[in-house]
């Protein structure tokens, strides 16, 4: 609380935050947001939360019972204090998918995917809210033409041979085309938003490309799909 | 959702402990729906089986790895180990918390598994969302049946719980 303090939370409010639990004393401050989400858009680090819905928030379990209650409209009125100064807010909340990975493909010796959630949660991901890149590269393999070019994990693919690619189906058509041993041009992303760009020959014999995906048979296995 | 598994429960079938004991075994208490979150001088009494872990297998992947987040979690003054899972109660018998495994991040950049107590709340709440999404997803017969469950499991009961007189037993042999 004395951190609250410290954060230029004004008296009121800190009376308000130890009248809801005057054993605990404490205040919930952002860390860090989601990235593509719309507390990304309108929380900063460092806001000190308040309030959010009718809730007096000291807990995250108080912030859960709010985010319950929001109900259809999907929006959470939300007081935070930032630098000092009140500030009401309206959050559009952004729906998370608990499925996880259901599809993986390999292409010239990495395996791209859907990024998961911890890396959205450090803050980037390259595109906008409407069409985010969910071309990236998890794993690479040793001897691959990924491993001779450098097309290393924790990148996304961003344009192959000039062309965009957003989604797993853009980038399976973009490299469909490639003939056999011959140069791709890659453009890559790191997780900090650093661009560079490869150029990749591929080797279709050893390292062809492959998906892996979840069946909508029962049981819900996996299925490798040759490309 | 690649890894979450509901475990079905039986005392019936349970081997470890003779048949004698098992009627001693019946669900145990949550303390759902509490307001007023544990305190730092509460009291606490450990419970655990040996052979039940809710251990999660964390893979070695590069980072960024799955992490808790927004979640308060108990640590205990005492080290009870990285092996054991159980639950924690108050003096009521009441569980209040999942002792249960946490990845965090080691110094070389791999993974150490921690143990904390998870709130009961919290996975009760947890659960029974993937529940009510499994159910949504894939109507309640073909869910049944994908999962293996009889009767259609409450999110409350799919946990691993055993009462204290249980483990009071155990002790007197």
């Amino acid at each position: 609380m004395a951190k609250a303090a410290n954060l230029r939370v004004p008296q009121v409010w800190i009376d308000a935050l130890l009248r809801k639990d005057p054993e605990r004393r404490q205040a919930l401050v952002v860390a860090s947001t989601v990235a593509n989400t719309g507390a990304s858009k309108v929380l900063h680090d460092g806001d000190v939360v308040l309030k959010a819905g009718d809730v007096t928030c000291v807990t995250f379990g108080d912030v859960d019972r709010a985010v319950a209650g929001a109900g259809e409209t999907r929006l959470l009125p939300m007081t935070v204090c930032r630098g000092g100064e009140i500030i009401d807010l309206q959050i559009s909340l952004s729906a998370v998918s608990c499925l996880g990975t259901q599809r993986l493909t390999h292409w010239a010796g990495c395996l791209i995917q859907k990024a998961h959630r911890p890396v959205a949660e450090l803050g980037f991901t390259p595109g906008s809210c409407d069409a985010p890149n969910e071309v990236f590269i998890s794993r690479w393999f040793h001897g691959s033409p990924a491993h001779r070019y450098g097309l290393y994990a924790l990148h996304w693919i961003t344009e192959v041979n000039d062309v965009l690619v957003f989604t797993m189906d853009d980038f399976e058509n973009a490299v469909g085309g490639v003939e056999n041993n011959t140069f791709v041009r890659v453009k890559l992303v790191s997780l900090q938003g650093r661009p560079k760009v490869l150029t990749v020959k591929v080797d279709h014999h050893y390292w062809p490309t492959w998906e892996l995906r979840k069946s909508a048979n029962a049981g819900r296995g996996w299925e490798r799909v040759m490309l | 959702m690649n890894t979450f598994r509901l475990p079905d429960y039986s005392p019936s079938l349970t081997t470890l402990i003779e048949r004698k004991y098992t009627t001693y075994i019946t669900s145990a208490l949550f303390a759902e729906n509490t307001l007023r979150t544990l305190r730092e001088t509460d009291t606490f009494f450990y419970f655990s089986l040996s052979f039940i872990s809710l251990s999660a297998a964390v893979p070695s992947a590069d980072i960024p790895r799955f992490r808790a987040v927004n979640e308060e979690t108990i640590k205990l003054d005492i080290e009870l180990g990285f092996d054991t899972g159980g639950v924690l109660a108050d003096a009521n018998g009441t569980v209040r918390a999942l002792w249960a495994s946490y990845a965090t991040p080691a110094s070389d950049g791999e993974v150490d598994g921690v143990v904390r107590g998870m709130f009961i709340d919290d996975a009760i709440c947890a659960t029974g969302r993937v529940v009510r999404w499994l159910r949504h997803e894939h109507g309640r017969d073909e869910f049944c049946d994908r999962y293996g469950l009889g009767p259609f499991p409450n999110p409350g009961t799919v946990l691993l719980i055993v009462q204290s007189n249980y483990s009071y037993t155990l002790r007197n042999d």
